[in-house]
């Protein structure tokens, strides 16, 4: 077996290196070209002589257009999915994704990508390292799983409603057990939109559950960043109030529109008895 | 005719063809496969003898995969959009997407890579 050098994270190499495709003669290429640039000038010839001077078609940006079919909030049309627009904010890119005509749940245990009425699926709260547990209060179908203030941001969903919020103690965890909701802890990001402040200085892929123009959105960021500058990102993106989701390459996809799965990271080796996701699924 | 790829450690052996193959991620000592079937394999094989392997075993069919940095290897038949600012590589067998990323600099060798094969 011969000897493979290291790499560097700025490096690509071919793995087979051998075998490569051989390349055709040059005349070949001139041929091609030749017979091509002919053709050109004919379809142009018989273009101008028939429309004269047609206007040009508009030359269009597929991240514009993401943006723009996610600035419009959708058609009525639209069956349940998941939306997703690609932008750039304080040189982080990020990936939004839009839940829409989806119910949110929290769900504990695995869960299966072929499940066509999930269009979006997320890890939402940590796990303890030692036992498995879940970090913090959660709630699940008004079932109580964990308690605990371990991170001060909260997301609650209480009648197919999320509410995102910061605070140590909050009247929506007995809510939640009350009326059969759902409720987790997280880091938060953004409170009223405010940077909210984090210990954890480490880099790292991130992804946030926020607010944002009134609707529910998740955003993520797949490059390695401290959590500070992504919470500061959010705020540039316009975000009131938001708490981090599970980050790195934590569980997560989605589907748009067409039906199409969307894998935002594959599934993790070693899930455990508490792995937990929010979901959204169809309405 | 298929070329396969047979990687096999002391206690379990995945055996697939080399087109079935979408991605390779890394965990340290681990690497997921991630196949066109949606499956996902976790084996106790770092990155670096994965790519031994492949190079090993897939003598027509090896150039069809990239070693990106320390933690990717890509079958570049299943390249759809290549980003270097944004950082985005998507990966899609046409039933799914699979979204990677990568440092600036690789994407933009890999795009160029690319781009050659055209000429």
């Amino acid at each position: 077996m011969k000897h493979v050098r290291d790499i560097n994270e700025d490096e690509i190499r071919v793995v087979g290196g051998k075998g490569g495709r051989r390349r055709p003669p040059r005349w070949l290429w001139f041929a091609i070209a030749g017979i091509f640039l002919i053709v050109v000038i004919a379809v142009l010839v018989v273009l101008l002589l028939r429309h004269g001077n047609a206007p040009e078609p508009p030359v269009t940006d597929t991240v514009a257009t993401l943006d723009s079919v996610w600035l419009s909030n959708t058609s009525d049309d639209l069956p349940s999915c998941t939306l997703i627009a690609d932008t750039v904010i304080d040189t982080l890119p990020l990936t939004i994704y839009t839940p829409y005509n989806a119910v949110p749940e929290l769900h504990v245990g695995n869960l299966d990508t072929t499940d066509s009425e999930i269009v979006f699926a997320a890890m939402a709260a940590d796990l303890r390292k030692d036992n498995g547990k879940i970090v913090g209060a959660f709630v699940l179908a008004g079932e109580p799983l964990s308690w605990g203030l371990s991170k001060r941001g909260y997301c609650a969903i209480l009648d197919n409603q999320i509410t995102i919020g910061t605070a140590e103690n909050s009247p929506l965890f007995e809510q939640a057990t009350e009326q059969g909701g759902y409720f987790f802890r997280q880091y938060p990001a953004v409170e009223g939109g405010q940077m909210v402040h984090n210990n954890p200085q480490n880099a790292a892929p991130r992804r946030a559950l926020c607010t944002l123009n009134g609707n529910i959105v998740i955003v993520s960021c797949n490059s390695r960043v401290l959590m500070d500058t992504f919470s500061q990102a959010l705020v540039s993106l316009g975000v009131s109030d938001a708490i981090l989701l599970v980050g790195g390459t934590a569980e997560g996809w989605c589907r748009t529109a067409d039906g199409n799965l969307v894998v935002i990271s594959p599934k993790h080796p070693k899930s455990k008895k508490y792995t937990n996701h929010i979901v959204f699924r169809r309405q | 005719m298929k070329e396969y790829l047979v990687i096999s450690t002391s206690v379990e052996l995945v055996r697939t063809p080399s087109e079935g193959v979408i991605y390779i991620t890394s965990d340290g000592n681990y690497s997921t496969f991630m196949l066109t079937s949606g499956t996902t394999y976790t084996i106790a094989l770092q990155l670096g003898q994965v790519e031994r392997l492949l190079d090993k075993q897939l003598a027509r069919t090896g150039s069809d995969f990239i070693r990106i940095g320390k933690s990717l290897i890509i079958n570049r038949h299943y390249i759809t959009y290549i980003n270097p600012s944004r950082q985005q590589l998507t990966l899609s067998d046409g039933r799914s997407s699979h979204n990677q990323t990568a440092s600036k600099e690789a994407l933009k060798q890999l795009k160029d890579l690319i781009d050659k094969d055209l000429k």
